[in-house]
């Protein structure tokens, strides 16, 4: 067994338990925490593949963006405990059912060896150093090619934040007309001469 | 590396290159406009409907004015020929009349956001890549751009409990499809390296020469069950059709009607560019996706429309059924599906105009100061007596959805019997037919309500103004006199579909 086995058969047995206790736990807070502990090692997964910006990007976007707008959303709704208590033993059964029929069939269309296939992509212990010299790297290909061949494509993805940026204002702000607004324009042209004054200037 | 980018490229873009100028330009004028306080914030939304048709009167002439060749553009993300070409005009028309039908009604309902419209107008331009589009990454890209859109729509109206309900769901239940769509792109790039859609004709050209179908990787089967399951989704076929009558009915309506017109031909356009083109060598296998979607939306979409009370409901579930008729239109794998597949859906999108200008315009007076839009069945009770011009043209409409002969509802159903029966498809048009036949029940208690029943309170309605009129008058007169000289737009039509 190679050090790469063991390593992939520890991270994946991490994120199997603690997707188990994401799902069970009673404290959404803690499920949370264990939520990103499954990104951790599904990003340490991604890293064992070589692809170091897939994985970063995997920690920046679910770690850095999405478990913490979880976060915020319970800390802000004040949910201590789930109001949900069902008794497991009423799923149990078609749950699990349910679940061999799927595991039986992916095993079955996937047919070779996952995680076989998996070690495939790792290279020996011994770096080629011919090789690590004249590649590029992960992120230098990456961009490469983003902006190249698939330009049109990014850009299209660019619009897309256009849309999102428009439907989160359209579905958040609400203008009423009654509100009284900080005009910076009118605060910064304002003369010091002008503002204190008697009355019977205007009278006048 | 240098980058080119082919000026025959932009030339052929230049209509959606338009539509994002336009977008951009209008987007700094309603913001510009709507909250400057010595115009006195004035409310936009019209004049944005109006500014719309101009766009799509600009955008009409230079897609007709575009050449007629056929090429793909942006190193083949996208294609483009000459059928695409009158497509695309008749997106741009009914487009148009889709501005007509709401512009009266977004201040009747309170709809004082700018956005809509521009929101509108980005949609048009994302179903224009989506029919265009010739690659499975982007095919990813501009159905969420379409499906972002449809999200922000559905949620609008925020302050009511429907809309958001409706709107979550939809992007709980369209997130949830686009995963399955992103997953079987991954698996069939992950089997053979391809995404685009004449590298996968040819590679399975190639490999269906010398291989049968049992022995392609099965993960390759895999993906295109997933991609179908996902189109299947955002059809609403029957059986992943659950979400659609919980949406259709907490929306708006005018909103309902841009997700009933254009989603279902874009989608259906977009499965038929990849299916019939690219994975057509593997017809064995979603010949039978389809087969099965077909029966069982057939079958769901008239029997629990049997149930609902509701008219939005009521005409989600007759969607689904249409959605049945247009899939035996796509599982019977000739020439003719795609021609019959495209009449369908142009005389559905004139029976939902009809149908949706006259639903619209149903708005009555709870007191002199707030109406509401109608919701039930049971409430059009007496249409004929107190809107005589509505009554009969929903019963023209009716009669068209549910294929009695002289309105044109009946060809659509023929013609795509017609093909069914040319690959042999028996029992399914068996089928097909008892169950239009039974679907004709319900259109016609619709009708008996009407025109029939009885009720001692006479409900008081919102004058029609004269643009939803236009477009209602011009759906049924269509409809109606389409008999006269079918030949004309069947084979315009035909024309259309076969041209490349």
């Amino acid at each position: 067994m190679s050090s790469e086995l063991v390593l992939f058969y520890c991270l994946a047995s991490i994120i199997i338990v603690s997707s188990y206790i994401v799902i069970s736990l009673k404290n959404s807070v803690f499920s949370i925490l264990f939520l990103v502990l499954i990104f951790l090692n599904a990003a340490a997964l991604i890293m064992m593949l070589e692809t170091e910006f897939l994985a970063i990007l995997f920690l920046i976007v679910y770690v850095g963006a999405i478990a913490v707008l979880f976060l915020f959303v319970i800390i802000i709704l004040n949910v201590k405990l789930s109001e949900f208590y069902y008794s497991i033993g009423q799923y149990i059964l078609i749950g699990s059912i349910l679940g061999i029929i799927f595991l039986v069939q992916t095993f079955l269309i996937l047919d070779t060896n996952i995680e076989f296939h998996f070690l495939d992509n790792i290279h020996n212990l011994y770096p080629e150093w011919n090789f690590e010299v004249y590649s590029q790297s992960n992120i230098e290909a990456l961009g490469s090619n983003l902006y190249t061949n698939y330009m049109y494509v990014f850009i299209l993805a660019a619009i897309i934040l256009l849309i999102a940026i428009i439907g989160a204002i359209v579905l958040t702000i609400h203008q009423r007309g009654y509100v009284k607004r900080q005009n910076i324009l009118n605060q910064v042209s304002r003369d010091f001469k002008d503002s204190v004054y008697y009355i019977n200037k205007i009278v006048k | 590396m240098v980058i080119i980018i082919n000026i025959s490229d932009i030339y052929i873009f230049i209509p959606e290159l338009y539509l994002t100028l336009t977008v951009f330009i209008l987007l700094i004028y309603g913001i510009f406009y709507s909250t400057n306080k010595y115009y006195g914030y004035p409310i936009l939304s019209k004049n944005f409907g109006y500014l719309v048709v101009i766009t799509f009167t600009y955008i009409l002439f230079l897609i007709i004015n575009t050449p007629d060749f056929l090429s793909t553009y942006f190193p083949s993300f996208f294609f483009f020929n000459n059928s695409l070409k009158w497509i695309k005009t008749i997106f741009l028309l009914v487009g148009i009349c889709y501005v007509f039908l709401v512009i009266s009604n977004i201040s009747l309902e309170k709809l004082n956001v700018f956005e809509f419209f521009l929101l509108f107008i980005l949609s048009i331009l994302s179903i224009f890549l989506i029919i265009s589009t010739f690659d499975l990454l982007s095919i990813y890209i501009s159905l969420e751009m379409l499906n972002l859109i449809f999200y922000v729509l559905a949620t609008i109206r925020r302050t009511s409990e429907f809309s958001t309900e409706a709107g979550l769901k939809y992007f709980i239940l369209g997130v949830f499809s686009t995963g399955l769509l992103l997953f079987g792109i991954a698996l069939i790039y992950g089997c053979i390296g391809i995404t685009n859609f004449i590298d996968l004709s040819l590679f399975f050209q190639s490999i269906m020469k010398e291989k049968s179908i049992l022995e392609i990787p099965t993960d390759l089967l895999l993906g295109l069950v997933f991609i179908s399951t996902a189109f299947f989704f955002k059809l609403s076929a029957a059986p992943f059709h659950m979400w659609s009558p919980d949406v259709y009915e907490g929306t708006l309506t005018s909103i309902i009607t841009l997700f009933i017109i254009f989603t279902k031909i874009t989608i259906f356009f977009l499965f038929i560019n990849l299916f019939g083109t690219s994975l057509f060598e593997l017809f064995n296998v979603w010949q039978k996706l389809t087969l099965i979607c077909a029966f069982f939306s057939l079958f769901l979409g008239t029997f629990i429309a049997f149930a609902q009370t509701k008219f939005k409901r009521f005409l989600a579930y007759s969607s689904i059924n249409h959605v049945g008729f247009i899939m035996i239109a796509v599982s019977s794998i000739n020439y003719n599906g795609f021609y019959s597949l495209i009449f369908y859906m142009m005389i559905y999108i004139l029976i939902n105009l009809g149908i949706f200008a006259s639903l619209l315009s149903l708005r009555n007076f709870r007191n002199y100061k707030f109406n509401h839009q109608i919701r039930y069945i049971s409430e059009f009770t007496i249409l004929s007596k107190t809107h005589p011009i509505i009554a009969f043209s929903i019963l023209i409409i009716l009669f068209s959805i549910s294929g009695i002969p002289p309105i044109a509802g009946f060809f659509t159903k023929l013609i795509v019997f017609l093909t069914c029966l040319k690959s042999s498809l028996y029992s399914l048009v068996i089928f097909a037919i008892t169950i239009s036949c039974l679907a004709t029940f319900y259109y016609i208690r619709i009708i008996k309500i009407i025109y029939f029943d009885n009720c001692n309170v006479w409900l008081i309605y919102v004058p029609m103004d004269k643009s939803k009129a236009f477009v209602l008058s011009f759906s049924v007169l269509l409809l109606t006199f389409f008999c006269l000289n079918p030949n004309l737009i069947i084979n315009s039509i035909y024309i259309i579909s076969t041209i490349n």
